[in-house]
This record gives C-alpha cells, sequence and structure tokens, in this order.
C-alpha cells in the first residue's frame, strides 16, 4: 500500500518532468491562465481602490454616523399660509434637538454669512461660519494651533474667532496669527485658533477635494446672531449636522429629528434629512454590481484559460496515447496515469496563476499610474484569483485525465 | 476494458501484492502458464468476433516458445491474455501459481509490473526520456525507491551491453541498441516471464538474429521466454513453437 501511493507521487514528478519536456505545450497553457488571473487581481484591485476612497472621504468628513437636515428649498407659488410662514430651520431647532433627541451624540448647526473681513494688509468680503464647538467633532476637523469654539464661547458669545489653514496664509503670511484681532463686520474678533491642514484626493490629477475646508473661518454661532439681532431672520441657519450615538439607532434617529422638527414648524415639513448611512448603503450596492459584473468577466476569462489547457491537452492526446499503452503494460495503473495528466494541468495553472497575480499587480500598478487613482491589492483578492486559477486547471484537466486513465492497454499500444 | 477510475479506486483497497492462488478447482498450477479452454470473443455491436476458441497451453519455466500464426490467427489476442493486457472471455489463465482471468484492470496492472517483462516490436520507448529513465519506469510503478531504481536499471542496461548510454535519449541509439534498452527495460522487475511481441519487425535480419541471440542467452540463464512471431526463421531459433490457425492450437512441436 505504502510502495502504491510512493508509485503515485512518482507518477506526480513524472508529470512535473513532462511539463518541462514539453514546454512550448506548457507556456501556451499556462497564457490563459495568466491573462485570466491578471484581469481578475487587476479588477479587484480597482474596485478595491474605488471603495476605500469612498469610505475614507466619508471617514475625513465626520463618518457614516452624520445626518444633514437641509431647508427645503420650496419655490411653489401654491403654498399653504402655515407654509409661508414657517420660517425654516433656525437656531431654536437644534436646541430642541439637543434637549429632546435621545439617539443623538452631536447637534451641530451652521449658520452662514457673506461678511467684510479686514486685517492688516487684508480686506475681502468671504463667508464666515457660525457654529458651535460640534463642529470639530463632527468633520473630524481639529485645530493645528490653539483651540476651537467652545461652550463657554457660545454661552458669551465671544467675539473669537478660527480660521482654516489657507485662509490664515491669505490673511496673516508668514505672521503668527494666534492672538491677533481682525475685522467682521465692523467687530473686532480675536484669532484663537487655526485648523489643521485637510486633504483629499480622488486622484492624483485632481485638486483637493477638501480644500473648501481649509477656507473656513469660524466664529461662535451666538455671536454670529447677536450681532444681526432684531434682523428678521436672525436665527435663520443654513443646515444643521447631527450625529447618530450608535449607527443601528440610524431609523430610530430620524423618526425623531422629523418628529421634533415637525412640532417646531407647526406640521410643516420644510426641512429635508439625509442620512449618510443610507447613501453608503446605496454605493455599496452599486458597488456590488460592479463586483459582480468584474467577477463574472473574471471567471469567463479563467474559463476560457481553463478551455485552452484542456483543448492542448487534448490536443497532445494523441501523441501520448502509445506512451500511455506503453506505461500500462509495464504496469502503471489508471490512478498512476490520471495524477500523471492532473499534475500537468494543476501545475501549469499554479505557476500561471502566481504570474498572473504579479502581472495583475504590475498592471493594477500600471493602470493606477496612467488613470491616477489609488489601487489596493489585498492578499484576499490575490488568493481569490489563485484559487480560481487551480480550481479550473483540475476542472480542466480532469477530463483529458479520465480519457488517459480509462485508456484501453491493447488499443493504446496499437495506435498510430 | 478498464473497469474505469471508480473501479480503480474501489480497489484500491485491494492491492495486489502477492495474492494467493484463487481456489476454484484444483488444476496443476506448477506450469508458469497454464491456460484451460481460453476463448475471447469482442463484441462489435451485432457481430461478435470470435478470436480464441478453446486454447489450452502449458509453458513450463524456463522454456523459450515461439508463438506463430498468419495475421488474423488470434496470436496477438493470445499474446495479450498471456501478457495480462487483456482478460480471457472463458476459460482460466493461471499465471506463475496466480488465477488472473478473474482479476480487475487495476489488479492485472500489478501482475503485469511484477511478472511479465513486455518487449515491442516498435521498442515503444519514452523518447525523451534517457535510456535510464526508461529502464526505471517498471520499478517506479512497484514504488521502488529512487536509489534502488538508478542502481538496477544501471545493472539491467550492462546487461545489455549498454551500460555506457544511461544518459542518452533513444533518438540517439540505433534500433538494435533501443530493442536492447528495452529488453533491460524488460528484464529490471525480474519477471516470470519474458513476452516478446515482434520484437525483431522494426530490425534488419542481422541485428533481428543479435536480438534473438540475446534472448536465447537469457533463457539459457533460466529466463522463461515467449515470442511472438510470424518469421519462421525466429520460430526456429526457439525451444518450441506453437501455431496458432483461426483461434485455435493447430501444432506445438519441438525443435
Amino acid at each position: 500500500m505504502r510502495k502504491y501511493f510512493f508509485s503515485i507521487w512518482e507518477s506526480v514528478i513524472d508529470g512535473i518532468v513532462d511539463i518541462n519536456t514539453h514546454r512550448s505545450r506548457s507556456v501556451l497553457q499556462a497564457v490563459g491562465i495568466i491573462l485570466g488571473v491578471a484581469s481578475v487581481v487587476a479588477t479587484f484591485g480597482l474596485i478595491e481602490g474605488g471603495k476605500r476612497q469612498m469610505t475614507s472621504i466619508y471617514d475625513m468628513t465626520g463618518g457614516i454616523r452624520k445626518m444633514r437636515v437641509d431647508n427645503k428649498q420650496t419655490t411653489d407659488a401654491s403654498r399653504s399660509a402655515a407654509e409661508q410662514a414657517s420660517k425654516g430651520l433656525t437656531y431654536d431647532d437644534a436646541l430642541a434637538l439637543r434637549q429632546k433627541a435621545r439617539h443623538l451624540e452631536i447637534v451641530e448647526p451652521t449658520m452662514q454669512r457673506e461678511s467684510l473681513v479686514r486685517a492688516q494688509g487684508f480686506e475681502k468680503t468671504i463667508e464666515v461660519s457660525g457654529s458651535t464647538w460640534g463642529y470639530s467633532p463632527m468633520y473630524n476637523f481639529h485645530p493645528a494651533e490653539g483651540r476651537f469654539i467652545t461652550d463657554e464661547d457660545l454661552e458669551a458669545s465671544a467675539k473669537v474667532v478660527v480660521l482654516g489653514q489657507a485662509r490664515r496664509e491669505q490673511i496673516f503670511g508668514a505672521r503668527p496669527a494666534l492672538g491677533q484681532a481682525i475685522s467682521i463686520e465692523g467687530s473686532r474678533y480675536t484669532v484663537v485658533g487655526v485648523m489643521e491642514k485637510k486633504e483629499f484626493y480622488f486622484n492624483k490629477a485632481n485638486d483637493n477635494a477638501l480644500d473648501w475646508m481649509n477656507d473656513m473661518v469660524f466664529i461662535p454661532i451666538t455671536a454670529m446672531m447677536s450681532r444681526m439681532e432684531g434682523d428678521k431672520g436672525a436665527r435663520k441657519i443654513a443646515f444643521m449636522n447631527v450625529q447618530v450615538r450608535d449607527l443601528k439607532d440610524m431609523d430610530d434617529a430620524m423618526a425623531e429629528v422629523r418628529k421634533i422638527l415637525l412640532r417646531g414648524h407647526e406640521g410643516v415639513e420644510d426641512f429635508e434629512i439625509f442620512n449618510r448611512a443610507d447613501q453608503m448603503r446605496r454605493m455599496e450596492q452599486q458597488g456590488k454590481i460592479y463586483d459582480v459584473t468584474f467577477l463574472v468577466c473574471g471567471t469567463i476569462s479563467l474559463l476560457v484559460g481553463g478551455i485552452v489547457i484542456m483543448n492542448i491537452l487534448l490536443a497532445s492526446f494523441n501523441e501520448r496515447v502509445r506512451e500511455v499503452g506503453t506505461r500500462k503494460a509495464l504496469g502503471a495503473t489508471g490512478l498512476n496515469i490520471m495524477a500523471q495528466f492532473l499534475v500537468e494541468s494543476v501545475v501549469v495553472t499554479i505557476f500561471g496563476g502566481l504570474l498572473g497575480v504579479a502581472l495583475g499587480a504590475g498592471c493594477t500598478r500600471a493602470i493606477s499610474n496612467l488613470i491616477q487613482q489609488p489601487v489596493v491589492l489585498t492578499p484576499q483578492n490575490s488568493l481569490i484569483g489563485l484559487l480560481f486559477a487551480v480550481v479550473v486547471g483540475i476542472f480542466f484537466g480532469f477530463y483529458p485525465a479520465i480519457k488517459a486513465a480509462k485508456l484501453n492497454p491493447i488499443e493504446a499500444l496499437r495506435y498510430e | 476494458m478498464s473497469s474505469g477510475i471508480e473501479g480503480l479506486v474501489l480497489t484500491l483497497g485491494a492491492v495486489p501484492t502477492e495474492a494467493p492462488a484463487g481456489t476454484r478447482e484444483a488444476v496443476n498450477v506448477s506450469s508458469l502458464i497454464q491456460l484451460q479452454g481460453v476463448c475471447k470473443t469482442y463484441d462489435q455491436g451485432e457481430l461478435a468476433v470470435q478470436a480464441l476458441r478453446g486454447v489450452d497451453l502449458a509453458v513450463e519455466k524456463g522454456q523459450m516458445v515461439a508463438i506463430i500464426g498468419p495475421s488474423g490467427s488470434g496470436k496477438s489476442t493470445l499474446m495479450h491474455i498471456v501478457g495480462c493486457l487483456d482478460a480471457p472471455s472463458e476459460g482460466s489463465y493461471w499465471l506463475d501459481g496466480q488465477d488472473v482471468s478473474a482479476m480487475s484492470s487495476f489488479q492485472l496492472a500489478g501482475v503485469r509490473n511484477r511478472k511479465v517483462g513486455f518487449v515491442f516490436q516498435t521498442f515503444n520507448l519514452l523518447p525523451k526520456a534517457s535510456l535510464l529513465r526508461n529502464v526505471e519506469l517498471p520499478m517506479l510503478y512497484a514504488g521502488i525507491s529512487s536509489d534502488e531504481r538508478k542502481e538496477r536499471a544501471q545493472a539491467a542496461l550492462g546487461r545489455v551491453g549498454l551500460g555506457d548510454r544511461g544518459k542518452h535519449r533513444p533518438s540517439e541509439l540505433s534500433g538494435g541498441q533501443r530493442q536492447r534498452a528495452a529488453i533491460a527495460r524488460a528484464l529490471v522487475m525480474e519477471p516470470s516471464l519474458i513476452l516478446a511481441d515482434e520484437p525483431t519487425g522494426n530490425l534488419d535480419s542481422k541485428t533481428g538474429f543479435e536480438i534473438i541471440d540475446m534472448f536465447r542467452d537469457m533463457n539459457a540463464r533460466g529466463e522463461t521466454v515467449v515470442i511472438v512471431t510470424h518469421d519462421p526463421r525466429i520460430a526456429e531459433q526457439c525451444q518450441r513453437v506453437v501455431r496458432i490457425v483461426d483461434g485455435r492450437i493447430e501444432s506445438d512441436s519441438l525443435n
């Protein structure tokens, strides 16, 4: 019994020797697999790269627990009186949510005003944001120097300002900014913080997708409101971001936010709630369609590779019939012959698969440079490609191997 | 016909290692080859071709037998059965005390490997392998270790006068040398029987007689040799000649 297994093992070695003695045949077989695996690895790399980018820009701007509440733009002339009377989102809505909503961790209203900003050697009308301390954790956006707006600032309506990195440079150049004063709409504000630089590139050719954050100018929202005291729209906010404490409560949280806001708006739904988790889910679903499409394409190219292997094995089959007959006459069993034939396709596919992974990796790098977009190669994806190749090799090697193993030795010996 | 992979796998548990002789009826199995009432019928659709119609044949150890007959006489079929490449449709065949007529194709492979040394008309050496590797081949299927294989293959090549050609490929040798290499391959497992099928058919007559001389030498040293041929001059060189006509033994004579 042990001797028999040893003889099977020797047949396996015979098969490997065959690969070497019929090099052109082996190379032809491998080409199909190499290309198939390479295309699978490359497409996986591209998909993975795209996915990673999508998640990372989400992470950089507050993650997927974020919900955004916007004013609904209604230009409909046939609005009811109640609708016309409704004032849209206000700071009071934010306060109401902060008090009543149980599922929310952060409520961050943002007020935006075009304001004249002046400093030594600088005078320009730019957008200034009235914010609360929540903006920083919400957008995962932190001060590089000094501090961000605090609760105390909000309570005191303190005349303090925090600048984005680019804005700081624009106003102060190389001079230090912290502790300096700038004038916003005629009021004197002290710079208490400068934010870190935010950067994100979808691809190398693109501009910084988050550059707008570097241009921001933050003052406490209360300071902005007090400045416009008496103004009819003084408490109006541009939008509001809220962050859910636990992702699994997202649906409840949305309902809760809607309920509380409706109460404050006398039942008029003049706001819209966008939910990032839903967006993400939609994108993932689209991603899955891509996944399936590419997987199908990859599978087809691997099948083609497998059929190539089988064709070449079958084409060379006839010239090996007499050899099989001889081997059988000398005592080879069907299993010996099968092992010898099968190992050929298996080894060729493993080698082809490995080369395919290497080629695929090279291709993705080349594509990545070409379209200037990051491509992510994971070991799992390479492994999947490789595994596919081996399965294909065994599958398509099986038929010729069985055919050879079943040859009648007499007929095989007589074969011309 | 082969019983297929399933059959092969199923019989894996019963690898035929010197299996005890069958216990059918008491037969005198002292002869190396003992055929009794062997018939072989090939089903070719509705037409059944009877290649052998009741052959009784006994070959003793140490004999040198020629099997002759015109083409279509059934001598090839007889050779296939004697060589365990095929099983009889009827009758029984005992080889070296073992009933092989009822064996599976898997078991027959083992018997061929250990008991029969084949020599073919067309040599049937693997063209891309060295002579040494070619001679190793039957030992490979016997599961003999690599070192022992190399040693024995070298010794067998030495016996046929090709001791210095082990690294050569068959294409680098003459026809006579190739057939000698094939004989080395047949001898290397120390089989009970050397079975040669038209061993001189592809050689010129001088080389052919050299090969036959080699068989005679082997026979003189105690090997049992059966040669299937249609050449009466070759048959003359054998101690015993069995003539097959129409699937029956027509004559069985000693020279």
